[in-house]
């Protein structure tokens, strides 16, 4: 619970300056996808070949990797960032061998399965995400909290993203949601946060936390107030109805626990907190904001998404799929399809809101120059550099190698020589995307 | 997106929803629909804050939002 005299450092943005290291000079955001160990692999690559990729970023040269900013997360792809933010190039050192190439699947069976724990799942309060957590805890994150993450200070700021299972809204691991339950998450373990955001339905259970009551020393971001007026409910009710998701948190009588699942329900490819930092100025985290106070030129966003896209072969059979078959669809679909649509209405939005414009504009101005030079026209949009990069399976080269990847299962325990093509695959499709060559030529 | 133009006889950050964002005479990028805009600094402007809802703008006409000295 937070104290009365106020917050311990917070777990926002803000907290996490710039430096030597990392100028905002461009900022890049990445986006991990769910998917296992497929997606924590595929991701790994990523991160591998942003260490590979050297630009110069306020007159220093430096890596790309240093650059990173941002990093939202949701499932499989929650291990890598949140490995990435605690250890940095650690890594790159000892990540593969402690969780990509281990058979996670089997480390968590048997601690469901060891006789000493039955009488802690035989509590209505310990189930078998606890046991996850611990697991992950003792496997990759010996007891550190987000207090140690804002502690070190050091971009990039990681989002690890659940969803709640009430509203099948998104629910983030950051202070300012932290908030609305009037509790500390400085004091967070990461290894629960991770837990919870790849909390598989069925296969794992939800995670619970506490929903305080609001002292008298609460009150209610401004945003909340402004977004849930009925003129914005009439011409803007997505914010409408963020406000109203957000306020069911304050009321604690209602809603003292929240559950939460495996964030690929409300989001699989980890990029819809992002889009609403870039086109909103909602929220602590706003990217919107940044721009608007003229401390970014360049934003890139690159979106790794390890969705397979496989078919299942029941429609060549008469009889239906199973209790097996129903479950994989009702857990598997909705995150599939709407994986899709997100990376779309990021396209979409960010030409529709800032590029288009911004191209008017330039037009303008040259229109002006040519029939009117003695007309003069201030400026008015901050210049914008937009990079929209997206990796997946179906930008591999190789067909044979698609094919390959994607056919893997959702899973915690694939083959080294899989990890492995995924770790390259990840890289090599990074270093070939057009957008890619883009950016790093226009950061040399 | 939605255009806002801050208004005041001086340089001010321009609070959004208690958040800075932008400086007074620049044209601002907020989603559509009601905020809540004040000025950063010493209150000696009047209103203490505005309250519009900001729709139907462009970058060329932008939304003037403005406060006097006081």
């Amino acid at each position: 619970m937070l104290s009365e005299t106020g917050r311990s450092a917070e777990y926002r943005l803000a907290s996490f300056k710039t430096n030597t290291v990392n100028s905002d000079s461009v900022f890049v955001i990445l986006s991990f996808s769910g998917g296992g160990t497929r997606a924590a692999a595929f991701s790994y690559g990523v991160l591998k070949e942003l260490s590979n990729t050297r630009i110069t970023a306020a007159g220093k040269d430096r890596r790309l990797l240093d650059e990173v900013d941002i990093i939202s997360s949701v499932s499989g792809g929650s291990f890598t960032a949140a490995y990435f933010a605690l250890y940095r190039d650690r890594l790159f050192e000892d990540f593969e061998k402690q969780f990509l190439k281990k058979n996670v699947e089997l480390g968590l069976a048997l601690r469901v399965f060891a006789p000493w724990n039955w009488p802690r799942l035989a509590s209505p309060y310990f189930d078998r995400i606890d046991l996850a957590a611990e697991y992950y805890d003792a496997l990759l994150f010996h007891g550190q909290t987000f207090n140690d993450l804002v502690e070190a200070r050091r971009r990039p700021y990681v989002v690890l993203n659940a969803t709640d299972m009430s509203l099948g809204s998104r629910f983030e691991f950051k202070q300012e949601q932290f908030n609305l339950l009037n509790s500390d998450l400085g004091s967070y373990p990461i290894s629960r946060a991770v837990a919870a955001s790849s909390a598989f339905p069925i296969l794992l259970s939800p995670l619970t936390l506490k929903n305080y009551p609001k002292g008298t020393n609460y009150s209610e971001p401004e945003w909340i107030d402004a977004a849930i007026d009925p003129e914005t409910k009439v011409k803007n009710p997505r914010r409408f109805r963020s406000a109203q998701i957000a306020r069911t948190y304050e009321n604690a009588e209602t809603r003292p626990y929240i559950h939460l699942l495996d964030g690929g329900l409300s989001d699989n490819v980890g990029l819809r907190g992002p889009t609403h930092s870039i086109l909103s100025t909602d929220g602590q985290d706003s990217i919107l904001r940044m721009i608007n106070n003229r401390q970014i030129r360049k934003v890139a966003v690159i979106h790794v998404d390890a969705k397979t896209g496989s078919v299942p072969n029941w429609d060549r059979k008469k009889r239906a799929p199973g209790l097996v078959g129903m479950i994989s669809t009702v857990t598997s679909a909705p995150m599939e399809n709407y994986s899709e649509e997100t990376i779309q209405s990021l396209n979409e939005e960010i030409k529709m809101q800032f590029l288009q414009p911004r191209k008017t504009e330039q037009s303008f101005v040259k229109w002006l120059q040519q029939h009117c030079p003695d007309a003069a026209w201030p400026q008015s949009l901050p210049d914008l550099d937009f990079y929209e990069i997206g990796v997946s399976f179906d930008d591999v080269e190789s067909a044979a190698d698609r094919e390959k990847l994607k056919a893997l299962p959702t899973n915690y325990h694939l083959s080294n020589p899989m990890v492995e093509l995924l770790e390259e695959t990840g890289a090599a499709v990074l270093r070939n995307s057009a957008d890619f060559k883009r950016l790093v030529r226009d950061l040399q | 997106m939605e255009y806002v133009k801050v208004i005041f006889s001086e340089d001010r950050q321009v609070l959004v929803d208690g958040e800075e964002c932008g400086t007074t005479g620049e044209t601002l990028e907020v989603d559509e629909g009601v905020h809540r805009i004040k000025l950063d600094g010493p209150q000696n402007y009047s209103p203490t804050f505005r309250r519009p809802n900001v729709t139907g703008t462009t970058f060329a006409a932008p939304m003037e939002v403005s406060f006097e000295e006081n």
